[in-house]
Formats: structure tokens, C-alpha cells, sequence
């Protein structure tokens, strides 16, 4: 073979050549510490060069990469101790095939002129070209993996924050999915706070990749348990995989796992001089840690905001019954009273119509969407309702939450914020309806318009009698092909956006605006006649 | 619905149905591939079976019909005639139901199995309406109402408002058939005449997952009169069920105002009006479809779950075309 750019990892040292991952890897390799060999293309290299330097990748892949290749980018500028860039540029899975890896190539090296890192970089006053390498590395295939970022002092973390996720770290770095949170203050180890993952990625076999949604594939526990996981989909390399079930009680990491990455946080730091570290890192189903990236932590650690939703972000779902209410978090079979709370539940049985009949204030449902039978007994009790809220089995009772049925969102309140009624004026304005109520409203409108129905399912023809009780009582025809009906006593108006109008000959000026009220007296819509 | 994975769209029931015997995921299955014709009246099948609870679908044939869909949902009268016929079909399978039962009652074999066929046939074409919770056009509902009512936020309250059933949901309609046993317990009626009622016409209902392979608790008339004498003694069923009918009398009170407010908002401009009424009669058809089917799921798996031990055939293996062989239904 003809000798090339490509450099091993273990001799990345120039980090303006490989960039600053490239070359953080490399000094953490010097001290044994366990990062997955690779190559890098170096900066510079040009696009020309490319293909040779693919097949001598693949060359070199063969019998190493049996869930293909990770191509990594590895700017000069990145990783740095004042600015990481993290987020800023692309990595990409590839099956170990010249046509895939050459595209992950150019995409990793492209990814340098994003306009969002170049604003970065501008921001960050970094006024030079942004060099960049990439780093190939065989995919790895994770039980757990994620990310760390602790305080070294003394040869110990003093303060420390591990979040990890069932596979790859991707929804996790990205924030779709919460990771299971382990974090410490010198000896003390705080609560774990559990994961909320739905979806597993893997990097996959070729076999497993040509699997169609639906079917079933193995996979590794932490614990090194093996399990059926069910095939979501599956994109450039990478399985998308439905959690199993029995996973979901189970820890991510055990305390054997978080000591060991401890450990490892204390040595890296050393090796790259750091007081700060944050590192991203992958267990594999035969219990090996591997440390994928390490970068200095570039703001304190307790300012690190944690990836993924939180209690404090709030939830969203479906919106399903409008409204908006607040009050204590309660499950049905607590002993407390449903009155006045949010009911947190999943789709929900006949049993549950007379605990629903306690007028809770809302209803959140795990499950379902806007025509669920959830939603539908809410709307029909008329209680803000949002579904679908995965993570509101996290909801502590009694905690207070604010639902908006409207807006599908739950968050959490200090207090539970005062109801007001829109109860609005009528005086002057016509209130269009389909039928006459039993009972006369008398909430100060000049009139009451009866909506025709060309479908003829409300036969709306108002009587004398329902005159005298109900005011003036007219009937308003918006369907342009429907014929006005005869009806003595009453002229016909046309309007001029509108259609038309059967007034009572008697009844006077006819009201300038239409409204439409809810029950509440609540105006849904207004316009004027002859808008 | 999974995502499209190499031009085609997977509907996975064994996933979202785990516990489904055969006979369910063949009902969900097979409505799934037919909805095209019993609600379109298009025969292009949705999709084809990959195994007992998968269903994949080329995503052109998809992306074709719901537009097809969108189109048929914005005509007002082919959405009322699709919600008579969508009655029509619950009332088919209700009579043969029946008529199953009552067979089934009177040990006659012939005729339970013809009217299982028939019933099949009929509550397929119910279940074909479970399309509703993934495939409406929702979004476009939304977007039009945006525009008539001239806010995001009011047309979402609207659309949320005119799905609600004509009829009272099944959750509740069963609750206030609770209510009302144990009003008339009170009132004297004998316990065991009421319990049994409550069983025929709620049991199936009651408790966690279906009765395809086992019964609910309350199909059982002696476990209907232990809850209809708790609930007899220890609660207010006549304030109850006031409050019950109040509550549906508002929430039918907003649907219509919350109509009136679209039909009002968008007269004057025909094409807006005319899809406005047919997204309000297709989202009360949605809801009604929803809490009718469930009902009916259940009686029918219950019936076939009996029908099986009658006939000594195993009820987590029999299927569709099993039952379908029986009657004219085929």
C-alpha cells in the first residue's frame, strides 16, 4: 500500500493537524486508559486524497468493525479549555463500505463551515479558519453509555454528575430522552435520579439493519443479561430499538459501574492537566469502559444544566380536553381526596367514572391521544385533560402542577393561581345559537339569532310564544343554497358578507355584533353584521 | 405507526397489543388493510399482512389514501353518509350479537355459528374505524379553524370540543348503568335481577384488558351484585347521577357552542363553511366510533370467548376467517 495521511490514534499528538479530540484521545491512550483505537484523516487532506485514504481505512477496519465505523470530527479548535464546541459539528455512523464511509467523511469534514459553529466561533472571538480532522474509529455497541462531568481535586472528584443511558449516548447529548442521573459532593452520593428512555440505539449488524420495523433483535443488558428488543426503525447504521419492558425498572448503572468511571475521571484529568473534566464515555456488553471523548469542563459544574426534560422544564403531551387548571399531583387508590387535584393516570377504566365524578381538577394521562377514552370522559366532565405525557409516572404526589389542556403542556407551581371567568358583556349584541335554552338567559343581549341547519338535524323556526319569553328571536341563514323559509310576521335582511337574516317585522334595529357564548358566558366568537 | 423504513410504514400490534390473542390482532389487522373500503369505498388494500399482528404499508399507497381521506373527511355529506353507515355496520353486529347470545342461551349450534359469522363480518367493519386515532387530518383542521376563528389556541379549544360523542362514552354510560342498578336497588328492585342486567350490559367492561381469553370480573352477575350492594349502601347514586347528566348536558353544551362559534366564524365564505361542518360531523363520527367499538370489542370477544368453550375450540387460537367460514360472512 501506497503510504498515506491517515495517522493511528495513538500517534495523534499535533492537535493542529488532528484537532483537539483527536489529540485528547491520544494523550489518554499514552496512559492506558481505555480508548477504542482509531485513524484520523488530518486536517488539511485533500478532498482528492480521500478515496485512497477510505480504502486504507477499510482495509484496516476488516475483522474490527462488525457494527461499522464512527467518523468523529475533530477540529483544531474544538475541545477546548475556553471553548468546547460541543454540539457544533457532525459524527456519523457508517457501514464499513467505501460509498457510506467517503459520504461520512465529507460530511464530518463539511460540518466545519455550519453556519451555527461558524457563529460559535465568531462568538467565541475565533477569527482563524476552523481546521478539521476526523477520527475513525469501529462503532462501538453499548450497553450504557453517556457522559460525566466531575471537579478533580486531590485525586478525587469532589463534585460530580454522571448521566447514562441504555446504548448510545445520542438522545441523550441531544436531549430527547433524560438519562438516569448519578451525582456527588465529595462523600456523598446523591439520590439516583431514573432514566426516561423509550428508544435504544445501536449501532447494527448488516443482518440486523436489513431487519424491517417490527422484528425482533438481541441485545445486552449492563448486567451482561441478554433480552428481545423490538425494532423501531433503523438509519444510517444505527438501530432504533423500543426498550424493553423488563429493562424499564431496572438501574442503568450499577455503583460498581459509577466507581469505575469515577476512577477514570481522576486519571484523565490528569492526563490532560485538568481541574475540570467532562467526558463521554460507553460500557460494552463484556463490562469495558471506553472513553470516547474528554474535553475540559468549560463552565462550573454546578451551572451544568442536565440534558433532557426535567421536573423543573415541565412536561408536554396531547392537548385533549381545553382548559386550564392547577392543583396536588394524586393517583387513584392513595386514599386522597380527587377534588381539587390533578389526577396523574393511564387510560383509564369505568372504574375510575366515579373517582372522576369527584371533580378533579385535571387529568393527565401516560397514554392516549385527543379521541382516547381518557379524553373523551374528561371532555365529556369537562376537565382539563393532557395525554400522552410519558413522563408524568415521575411526578411525585402531591406535588402542585399546572395543567393546560390547550396547550398540552404540565408544569410544575408554587401555588395554585386564582380562576377567573371571562364572563363578558352582551349588552348591544345578538347571541347566536342552534336552539332556544328551556330557560331565558337574561345576561343583557338585544337578541337571539337561531343558527339554521341546512341538514335540518335542529329545525329552529322560532314560535311567538318563544318570542315573548326570549326577547327578540330571530334566525340566521349562512348557507348561500339553502331556501328562506316563510315565516309570518318576520322580513328577510340580507347581509352583506353574512348570507341572511329573518327579522321580526317588529323587532327593531337589528344588533350590529354576533356573538357566540359557552356555557359559561364565556364569548367564543364575535363579529360584526356585516363583516 | 412506526416511521417509514425503506419506503414503507409498519403498524406493529404486537408491539402495541402484547397481549392480544390472535383473534385481536386479526381484527385490527384485517379492519386495518380494509379501511380503505369500508370508509372510502376505494378497494385498494392499506397494506399488506406481514404476520399475525404486523401490517406493512408502501408508503405511496399510504400517502395516497389519506389524502383520499383528507378529501373524503372535507365533504359534509359523504362524512354524514359515512357516519350512517358506520351506524349501520354497529347495528349489524349489535343483531347478530344478539342473535349469537341468545343461540348460544339455547344450546342451538347452527344457529350461533352463523350468526358469529355474520357478526365477524359486520364488527370488522366497525373495527375499520380504529384508523381514527393516527390518520385524521387533524392538523389541517386545526390550520383551517386558525384561520376562521383567527387564533391557534381557539381552534384547539374547538377541535377538542367538537370531539365529543354524540353519544355518552363508554366509560361513563357504563358508570351511570352502575348508578342507576344501584339507585334502583334502593327503589326495591331485587339485587340478583339488577346485578345481572349490570353484567349482560356493562360486565365485559369492567377490569384490566379484554375479555378475548378470560372473563372480566363482572361478567360474572355474583361479582356485579357484591360492587351493585357496596355501592347501594355506601354511596349516593341519585346525586351521582345527577351529577353525571349535568356534566353531559354542559359538555354537549360546549360542542355546540364551540360549533355554532365555527359555523358563525366562517359564514360567508361557502367552501369554509362546508368544511367546517363536515370536520365537526367527522369528529363527533370519530368520537362516537371509538367509544361504540370498544363496547362492541368487547361484547364480541366475550361471545367468542363462550362460543369457543361451547364449541370446545381453543379461544387464543381461533381466528377471523375461522369465524368468518362459519356464516355468510366470507
Amino acid at each position: 500500500m501506497t503510504p498515506t495521511p491517515l495517522l493511528p490514534l495513538d500517534q495523534a499528538h499535533n492537535a493542529a493537524r488532528v484537532g483537539g479530540k483527536a489529540a485528547a484521545l491520544a494523550r489518554l491512550l499514552r496512559q492506558g486508559l481505555p480508548v477504542p483505537e482509531g485513524l484520523v484523516v488530518p486536517v488539511g487532506t485533500p478532498e482528492s486524497a480521500v478515496p485512497i485514504l477510505v480504502d486504507h481505512i477499510l482495509a484496516w477496519a476488516e475483522g474490527r468493525a462488525p457494527y461499522g465505523l464512527i467518523a468523529r470530527s475533530s477540529a483544531v479548535a474544538e475541545d477546548g479549555a475556553a471553548v468546547s464546541f460541543a454540539g457544533m459539528y457532525a459524527s456519523r455512523f457508517t457501514p464499513a463500505r467505501s460509498g457510506p464511509l467517503h459520504a461520512a467523511i465529507t460530511e464530518v469534514r463539511s460540518s466545519a463551515l455550519q453556519p451555527t459553529a461558524q457563529a460559535y466561533a465568531r462568538a467565541h472571538g475565533i477569527t482563524a479558519a476552523l481546521g478539521m480532522a476526523v477520527v475513525i474509529q469501529p462503532a462501538l455497541r453499548p450497553t450504557a453509555s453517556g457522559v460525566l462531568a466531575a471537579e478533580v481535586l486531590a485525586g478525587r472528584c469532589v463534585r460530580w454528575r454522571i448521566e447514562a443511558v441504555r446504548g448510545l449516548a445520542e438522545p441523550l447529548v441531544s436531549g430527547t430522552q433524560t438519562g438516569e442521573v448519578h451525582s456527588g459532593l465529595r462523600h456523598t452520593a446523591h439520590p439516583v435520579q431514573p432514566a426516561e428512555q423509550r428508544i435504544i440505539l445501536m449501532p447494527g449488524a448488516p443482518d440486523e439493519l436489513r431487519l424491517p420495523p417490527g422484528e425482533w433483535t438481541t441485545i445486552t443488558g449492563v448486567n451482561q443479561d441478554e433480552t428481545l428488543a423490538k425494532i423501531k426503525t433503523s438509519q444510517e447504521g444505527v438501530l432504533h430499538l423500543h426498550a424493553p419492558t423488563p429493562w424499564a425498572a431496572d438501574p442503568v448503572l450499577s455503583e460498581e459501574h459509577r466507581l469505575t468511571l469515577l476512577d477514570s475521571a481522576v486519571v484523565a484529568a490528569a492526563a490532560l492537566s485538568l481541574e475540570r473534566i467532562d467526558l463521554e464515555w460507553a460500557f460494552t456488553a463484556d463490562g469495558t469502559l471506553h472513553l470516547v471523548q474528554a474535553r475540559p469542563l468549560t463552565r462550573p459544574l454546578h451551572e451544568a444544566r442536565a440534558t433532557g426534560r426535567h421536573c423543573e422544564d415541565g412536561w408536554t403531551g396531547i392537548p385533549a380536553v381545553a382548559g386550564t387548571a392547577a392543583g396536588p399531583a394524586v393517583r387513584i387508590g392513595e386514599g386522597t381526596a380527587l377534588t381539587g387535584a390533578v389526577l396523574i393516570c393511564g387510560a383509564l377504566g369505568p372504574e375510575a367514572a366515579g373517582a372522576l365524578l369527584e371533580q378533579p381538577a385535571a387529568v393527565v394521562s401516560t397514554t392516549g391521544g385527543p379521541l382516547s377514552h381518557t379524553a373523551i370522559i374528561a371532555r365529556e366532565l369537562g376537565i382539563p385533560c393532557v395525554t400522552n405525557v410519558k413522563a408524568a409516572t415521575a411526578i411525585p404526589s402531591a406535588r402542585l402542577i399546572e395543567v393546560n389542556g390547550t396547550e398540552g403542556t404540565v408544569r410544575p407551581v408554587a401555588g395554585i393561581p386564582e380562576q377567573r371567568t371571562e364572563r363578558a358583556r352582551l349588552d348591544g349584541a345578538a347571541v347566536v345559537l342552534q336552539r332556544l335554552p328551556t330557560t331565558a338567559a337574561h345576561d343583557g343581549r338585544a337578541a337571539t339569532l337561531l343558527l339554521h341547519s341546512p341538514a335540518e338535524h335542529h329545525p329552529v323556526l322560532p314560535t311567538l310564544t318563544a318570542s315573548a319569553e326570549h326577547g327578540t328571536v330571530g334566525v340566521l341563514i349562512v348557507d348561500e343554497d339553502v331556501a328562506t323559509p316563510e315565516l309570518p310576521g318576520f322580513q328577510v335582511i340580507r347581509l352583506k358578507s353574512l348570507g341572511r337574516l329573518l327579522w321580526p317585522v317588529d323587532g327593531g334595529d337589528v344588533p350590529e355584533t354576533l356573538v357566540t357564548v359557552d356555557p359559561n358566558g364565556r364569548v367564543l366568537h364575535s363579529r360584526g353584521l356585516h363583516d | 405507526m412506526e416511521p417509514v423504513w425503506n419506503g414503507m410504514l409498519t403498524c406493529d400490534y404486537e408491539r402495541s397489543r402484547p397481549a392480544s390473542t390472535l383473534l385481536e390482532w386479526d381484527l385490527y389487522t384485517t379492519s386495518l388493510i380494509a379501511w380503505p373500503r369500508v370508509l372510502l369505498e376505494d378497494p385498494t388494500p392499506y397494506g399488506r399482512l406481514r404476520r399475525p399482528g404486523i401490517v406493512d404499508i408502501d408508503e405511496p399507497v399510504h400517502l395516497r389514501l389519506v389524502a383520499a381521506l383528507e378529501k373524503f373527511l372535507s365533504d359534509p355529506d359523504r362524512v354524514r353518509d359515512l357516519a350512517d353507515r358506520t351506524a349501520l355496520h354497529r347495528e349489524q353486529t349489535a343483531s347478530a350479537l344478539d342473535q349469537a347470545e341468545q343461540a348460544l342461551s339455547d344450546r342451538d349450534v347452527k344457529a350461533a355459528d352463523e350468526a358469529i359469522g355474520r357478526g365477524t363480518a359486520a364488527f370488522l367493519k366497525v373495527m375499520s374505524a380504529h384508523i381514527v386515532n393516527w390518520l385524521l387530518p387533524e392538523q389541517q383542521w386545526e390550520d383551517l379553524l386558525s384561520q376562521v376563528l383567527s387564533s391557534r389556541a381557539r381552534a384547539r379549544d374547538c377541535t377538542l370540543a367538537l370531539a365529543t360523542p354524540n353519544r355518552t362514552g363508554h366509560l361513563l354510560q357504563a358508570h351511570r348503568l352502575l348508578l342507576e342498578a344501584a339507585a334502583s336497588i334502593r327503589d326495591g328492585r331485587p339485587l340478583a335481577l339488577a346485578a345481572a342486567d349490570v353484567s349482560a350490559r356493562a360486565g365485559t367492561l369492567y377490569g384490566a384488558g379484554s375479555p378475548a381469553a378470560a372473563a372480566m370480573p363482572l361478567e360474572d352477575p355474583d361479582r356485579a351484585a357484591d360492587l351493585l350492594r357496596t355501592l347501594s349502601a355506601s354511596a349516593d347514586p341519585e346525586s351521582e347521577l345527577a351529577s353525571l347528566t349535568g356534566s353531559l348536558d354542559r359538555s354537549a353544551a360546549v360542542r355546540e357552542a364551540w360549533e355554532t362559534a365555527a359555523l358563525l366564524a366562517a359564514g360567508g365564505r361557502p367552501g369554509q363553511l362546508a368544511a367546517v361542518r363536515a370536520l365537526s360531523t367527522a369528529l363527533a363520527w370519530a368520537a362516537d366510533s371509538e367509544e361504540r367499538r370498544k363496547e362492541l370489542r368487547h361484547s364480541y370477544l366475550s361471545l367468542v370467548r363462550r362460543w369457543c368453550t361451547a364449541r370446545e375450540h381453543d379461544a387464543t387460537r381461533v381466528t377471523t376467517p375461522d369465524l368468518l367460514a362459519l356464516g355468510d360472512g366470507r
